[in-house]
C-alpha cells in the first residue's frame, strides 16, 4: 500500500502542478491571508505564508522527494509523516479545489502512520540486518476496516434522493460533460435499462463491500469477492468519468486487505513461472521476526495503540453522528474532542458521493470580463468566456478546475467575490492568466444545462445564470461598459 | 600519532553531541513555557496580530508556519502542547532521527507565526538548529542509543561538526563587528544600554547610577573584545582545547552580564546551550575525575564513545550513496551559509554589498535563517520609550487596552525587567514605524477590549496612542531629562 499510494500521491501532485498559480499563490483565487480570514477553522497546513508562485513551487518540490522517498521506502516512517504532511498542507491550503478523493486520501493515510509501512520492499529493509514480520496486528488495521466499510456504507445509504429512487443517477452522472470521458460518452447511448441495472448495482455493491469487510468467515473469499467486487465499479467510474485519484487511492487501499495466503498464492504463482526473485519477495520473510522486547518499545506499542483507539473511536462518532444515512434517532452532535483532528484534516467524515442525488444538470463557472480594449475574456482560462460547454469539455482538464468552479458556482462566490474581484483586477499582472489589458468590469454567470432524462439523448439549452458583476473600482471611467 | 587538524575540526565528541542535545532541547522547552503564557495575546487571532492579518501585512514574504492554520487559543495551546511533547522526546533522545526534524518544523512554526515579535533567540535556535539536523545526537546518553538504535557519533559528518562550530563563532564575529557606532567606540555603549527601563534589570539601575566612567568604557570594550576574540579562539586550528576554554569562559561572563543587566529573552541561554558542542574528549574525562564521588555519572562520562558497528548490510554501495547524499546535502547548506555570511559581512561597503539571490533571502526568511548578526548594532540606542494606550470607555474611564489598567503617566523605572520578550518586541517595533501597518489590527484588538475583560462597561469608544520618549542621560550624569509624549495616532470606535 505505501507504494500504491506514494504512486497516486506524485499522481496528485502532477495534476495540481499546473494550477499552482491559480489556486496556490496570492496571484490566483485564493489568497492565504483571505483564506484564513473567511475560514478560521483549525486547518493543518504549511503552505500559508507561501504565497508566491516561486514558493508554492518549492513547497510542491520539497513534496515530491517526500513521496519519492516514501515511494522507495528511505526512512519510511519519517517519509510518510512527511508526505501526509504535505498532502494535507496542499489540500488544505485551497479548500475549494478538494474533492472526495483527497478526503480519503487524507483519512487512509492517517491510519498508515500507525502501521510499519517500511518494512518490506524498501530501502530501509535492504539496510537493516533485522527481518520484517509477515503481518501486523493494531487498531489502525481495525480503523482502515471501519474507514472503508463507512465509505462504502454511506455512499450508499446517503443516495436517498428521486434519480437513485428512479435508477436514473448513471445516466445524469454520465452527462456531466465537465468530467465525462470518451467512454462515458459513449456509455450515454446504452439502453436505459442497462444505466437503471448499472444505478442498482452500484448501490448493491457498496452496500455489499460495507458488510462484507467484517465478515469474519472465509475471509480470504469473501475479501476477495469483495474486493473485486468494488475494484470493478471503480474501474467503471474511472472508465467514464475524470474523479481525480479516487479510484486509484481505493484501489491503493485494497492492498492492506489482500491476506497473508494472498500473498503466498501469489510468491508460489511467480514461483511456477520461474519468477524467483518475484516470488521470494512476494513470499513471507524467511527469518523470524524479533520485535523489540525492551520495556520502551513495548510502552511503544501501548502508547501508539491508545492513540490508535482514540482516533477509532473519534472517528466511529464523527461516521455515525454526521452522516444523514444513520436514522435521526441515532444521530448526535459529535463532541469537539472528537471531531477536531478530523475537522483539522479536512475529513468531516461525511461520505456522499452523487448523494443524495446525482447532478440532474451540468455546469461550469464561467467570467464575462471586458478589458479597456473592449476584449471579452475570461480570465480563469485565458479564452473567450464560454456560451456552452463543449461535449466532453472536461477530458483532459484534470478533476481540479471542476472541483473548484463547482463549489464557486453553488454558493461559495458570495463568500469569495472579494477573492475574485481581486484576482480579476489584478489578471493583466500575471502572464498565466493571458489577459492582456486591465479589465474594466466583469459578470460572473452559472452556466447550466439540464441532463435529457434518462432513455432521451437530447439535453436542454445552455442557459447563463448571473450570478453577479463588479466593476473595477481603479478604472471609474468604465462603470458603464458593464459586460 | 596525533590527528591532523582538518579531522580534529571535523569531529565532535558523542558526549559533546548529547549534552548539547540536552541543553538545547531544555532551552527550547523553557522557551515554550515562556511563551505559554501570551498565546492569546500573540499567537492567536484573540491576539494582536491576527493569522490572516500576518500574511496580509507581509505579501510576497515567505513564512513559514503551521500555526497559521491554526485561529483559536485553544487550538495554539493545543500545538504547544504538542511541540513541548516533541521537544522532549529529543530532550530524551527518543526516536531522534525523526522526532528532531518534526521539533524543528514545529518550534519555527511557533517563532515565525507572528513577524512583530521576531527576536534573536528565534534567529540563533534556527540557524543552530538546520545545522544541528546533521549531527547524530542521540549516540549517547539517549533512549536511543539504550536500544540500540543510535547512529555513532563517528559518523559525524565533517562539514557538519565545523560548521556548527563556525556558526556560533559566526553570530559572535559579526555582533563584535557590526558594533562599530559612535556608543560603542567611545566605550559609552553599556551606559545606555543600562539606562532601556524597557529591558534594564535591577543590577543595571544600580549600574547605571554608580557605575564609574572607566568601568562602564571597560565593560563597552570588553563585550566587542570578547566577541570578536572569542569567535576567533573558537576556531583557533592550534591548541584547540586552551583556546575553547579560554572563549568559553570570556563568553560565559558576557552572557552572565547581559544576563544580569539586561533582558534579552532567552538570547545568552541558548548561546550557553551551545556550549557543550565544543567540549573536548579531555574535558569530560576530567569532569569525569572531578565527579568521582558520583561513580555511576563519572563512569558515564569517562566512557569513550564505542566504535561504530560493522554495517550488517548486504548493500554497501546503497549505504555508500546514500552517505554521499547526506554529505552533499550538508555541503549544500554550508555552502548557503557561506554565501548568506559573505553578503551580510560589516566589512563589506553596505553600497556595494552584493545583493542574496532572491531564492536564497527567500529560503532564509522562511526559516529565519539569516546570517546579519547585529544585536545593539551598529549603535547602542540613546532614546528610551514605552508605547501606551489612552482609551476612553463607554462609561468616560480611561484605560489602556494594550497593558489593562489605568494608562502610565511616566516610563516606570526597569519595567520590562521580566516582562516577555513578546511585549519588549512589539511594543519597540509599534513604537519605531511599524504601527500605520498594524493599524487595522491594533484597533480591531482595541474595540474587542470588553469582551476580554468581560466587562460591556469597558467597551471603548475612542483613544490615543501615545509613544513615549525619553533621551537616556549622558555618561556621568545620573538624571534622565523630562519624558515626552508624542502622539502616534488616534481613533474613534466605528459606528458611535
Amino acid at each position: 500500500m505505501r507504494i500504491a499510494i506514494a504512486i497516486v500521491l506524485l499522481y496528485d501532485l502532477l495534476a495540481r502542478w499546473p494550477h499552482v498559480d491559480l489556486i496556490y499563490t496570492n496571484a490566483g483565487i485564493f489568497p492565504d491571508h483571505f483564506d484564513l480570514f473567511v475560514d478560521s477553522k483549525p486547518r493543518i497546513s504549511l503552505m500559508f505564508g507561501l504565497s508566491t508562485k516561486a514558493h508554492a513551487n518549492t513547497f510542491f518540490l520539497v513534496s515530491a522527494l517526500a513521496y519519492f522517498s516514501l515511494l522507495v521506502g528511505w526512512r519510511a516512517r519519517l517519509a510518510l509523516f512527511s508526505s501526509w504532511l504535505c498532502t494535507v498542507s496542499i489540500h488544505l491550503r485551497a479548500p475549494l479545489a478538494m474533492y472526495g478523493g483527497d478526503l480519503i486520501l487524507h483519512c487512509f493515510m492517517l491510519w498508515l502512520l500507525f502501521l510499519p509501512v517500511g518494512e518490506r520492499w524498501s530501502v530501509d529493509a535492504l539496510l537493516r540486518a533485522r527481518s520484517s514480520r509477515s503481518s501486523v496486528s493494531s487498531v489502525a488495521v481495525l480503523g482502515l476496516t471501519l474507514q472503508l466499510s463507512a465509505i462504502y456504507l454511506y455512499n450508499a445509504l446517503n443516495k436517498t434522493g428521486s434519480t437513485w429512487e428512479e435508477l436514473s443517477a448513471v445516466h445524469h452522472s454520465l452527462w456531466q460533460d465537465s468530467i465525462v470521458r470518451p467512454v462515458g460518452l459513449w456509455a450515454r447511448g446504452l439502453p436505459a435499462w442497462s444505466l437503471e441495472a448499472s444505478a442498482a448495482g452500484t448501490i448493491g455493491v457498496e452496500l455489499a463491500a460495507a458488510i462484507g469487510l467484517w465478515i469474519p468467515w472465509r475471509r480470504g473469499w469473501v475479501l476477495a469477492a469483495v474486493l473485486v467486487g468494488a475494484g470493478l465499479l471503480h474501474f467503471g467510474i474511472w472508465l467514464t468519468m475524470d474523479v481525480g485519484n479516487f479510484a486509484a487511492t481505493m484501489w491503493s487501499v485494497y492492498l492492506v486487505f489482500v491476506t497473508a495466503s494472498g500473498w503466498d498464492r501469489l510468491s508460489r504463482f511467480a514461483a511456477t513461472r520461474g519468477w524467483t526473485s518475484l516470488s521470494r519477495s512476494l513470499g513471507a520473510p524467511t527469518a523470524p521476526f524479533e520485535p523489540r522486547a525492551d520495556a520502551i518499545g513495548r510502552w511503544e506499542v501501548r502508547i501508539r495503540e491508545s492513540v490508535a483507539a482514540y482516533f477509532f473511536v473519534s472517528a466511529t462518532l464523527c461516521i455515525v453522528g454526521r452522516n444523514g444515512g444513520t436514522p435521526e434517532p441515532l444521530r448526535f452532535a459529535v463532541p469537539t474532542w472528537a471531531s477536531v483532528p478530523w475537522d483539522a484534516i479536512g475529513v468531516p467524515q461525511g461520505w456522499g458521493l452523487f448523494a443524495p442525488d446525482a447532478p440532474e444538470s451540468d455546469g461550469w463557472f464561467v467570467i464575462d470580463a471586458v478589458t479597456v480594449n473592449g476584449e471579452h475574456i475570461d480570465p480563469l482560462t485565458g479564452e473567450a468566456p464560454l456560451r456552452e460547454i463543449p461535449v466532453g469539455y472536461g477530458e483532459g482538464r484534470s478533476h481540479i478546475p471542476f472541483a473548484w468552479t463547482r463549489q464557486i458556482r453553488h454558493g461559495q462566490w458570495m463568500v469569495h467575490r472579494p477573492s475574485l474581484d481581486g484576482f480579476v483586477w489584478g489578471a493583466h499582472l500575471h502572464p498565466y492568466t493571458k489577459v492582456g489589458a486591465p479589465i474594466a468590469a466583469y459578470r460572473a454567470y452559472n452556466l447550466v444545462r439540464d441532463n435529457p432524462p434518462i432513455g432521451g439523448s437530447t439535453p436542454g439549452p445552455w442557459r447563463l445564470i448571473p450570478l453577479y458583476e463588479s466593476h473595477n473600482p481603479g478604472l471609474a471611467a468604465t462603470q458603464g461598459a458593464a459586460p | 600519532m596525533s590527528e591532523s587538524a582538518p579531522r580534529r575540526w571535523g569531529r565532535i565528541d558523542g558526549r559533546s553531541l548529547a549534552a548539547f542535545r540536552i541543553t538545547f532541547g531544555a532551552t527550547l522547552l523553557v522557551d515554550l513555557l515562556v511563551r505559554w503564557p501570551v498565546v492569546g495575546e500573540f499567537y492567536s487571532n484573540g491576539g494582536w496580530l491576527s493569522n490572516h492579518y500576518a500574511l496580509f501585512s507581509k505579501p510576497g514574504a515567505p513564512q513559514l508556519s503551521a500555526l497559521f492554520g491554526l485561529s483559536s487559543e485553544t487550538a495554539v495551546h493545543a500545538f504547544f502542547l504538542l511541540t513541548m511533547g516533541l521537544v522532549l522526546a529529543f530532550i530524551a533522545g527518543y526516536r531522534t532521527r525523526v522526532v528532531h526534524p518534526l521539533m524543528f518544523l514545529a518550534v519555527l512554526s511557533v517563532h515565525t507565526r507572528n513577524h512583530m515579535v521576531i527576536y534573536g533567540f528565534d534567529l540563533v535556535t534556527s540557524t543552530v538548529g538546520v545545522w544541528a539536523l546533521f549531527l547524530p545526537l542521540e549516540s549517547r546518553w539517549s533512549v536511543d542509543a539504550r536500544r540500540g538504535m543510535a547512529r555513532s557519533s563517528s559518523s559525524v559528518s565533517p562539514i557538519a561538526a565545523l560548521g556548527i562550530v563556525a556558526q556560533i563563532a559566526l553570530i559572535y564575529f559579526y555582533n563584535g563587528l557590526h558594533k562599530d557606532g559612535t556608543t560603542w567606540r567611545a566605550g559609552e555603549a553599556v551606559h545606555y544600554l543600562f539606562w532601556q527601563d524597557a529591558i534594564a534589570r535591577a543590577p543595571a539601575v544600580f549600574a547605571r547610577t554608580h557605575l564609574p566612567a572607566t568601568l562602564t568604557w571597560l565593560a563597552t570594550h570588553a563585550t566587542l573584545v570578547i566577541e570578536v576574540s572569542g569567535a576567533l579562539l573558537l576556531l583557533s586550528p592550534w591548541r584547540r582545547s586552551l583556546c575553547r576554554s579560554i572563549a568559553v569562559v570570556g563568553l560565559v561572563a558576557l552572557h552572565a552580564g547581559i544576563w544580569f543587566g539586561v533582558n534579552v529573552g532567552l538570547f545568552s541561554i541558548i548561546m550557553i546551550s551551545t556550549y557543550p558542542l565544543l567540549a573536548s574528549e579531555r574535558f569530560w574525562l576530567a569532569l569525569s575525575r572531578r565527579l568521582h564521588r558520583w561513580p555511576g555519572v563519572a563512569e558515564a562520562l569517562a566512557r569513550p564513545d564505542p566504535a561504530a558497528p560493522e554495517a550488517a548490510s548486504d548493500y554497501p554501495r546503497l549505504r555508500r550513496s546514500l552517505s554521499l547524499g547526506s554529505e552533499l546535502l550538508v555541503a549544500s547548506w554550508a555552502a548557503i551559509c557561506v554565501v548568506a555570511a559573505l553578503t551580510a559581512a560589516p566589512v563589506v561597503d553596505p553600497d556595494r554589498r552584493p545583493d542574496l539571490p532572491a531564492w536564497l533571502s527567500h529560503a532564509s526568511a522562511a526559516t529565519l535563517t539569516t546570517q546579519n548578526w547585529a544585536l545593539f548594532a551598529p549603535e547602542a540606542p540613546t532614546e528610551e520609550g514605552l508605547f501606551v494606550v489612552e482609551a476612553r470607555t463607554i462609561d468616560g474611564r480611561v484605560v489602556d487596552p494594550y497593558r489593562g489598567g489605568a494608562p502610565l503617566t511616566d516610563i516606570p523605572e526597569a519595567y520590562g525587567a521580566w516582562l516577555a520578550q513578546e511585549w519588549v518586541s512589539h511594543s519597540v517595533r509599534m513604537r519605531h514605524g511599524y504601527f500605520e501597518s498594524m493599524r487595522t489590527e491594533f484597533e480591531r484588538r482595541v474595540w474587542r477590549y470588553h469582551e476580554i475583560t468581560g466587562n460591556p462597561q469597558d467597551l471603548i469608544v475612542a483613544y490615543e496612542a501615545y509613544n513615549y520618549s525619553r533621551p537616556s542621560p549622558p555618561l556621568g550624569e545620573r538624571r534622565a531629562p523630562p519624558t515626552k509624549k508624542n502622539l502616534i495616532a488616534t481613533g474613534r470606535r466605528p459606528g458611535l
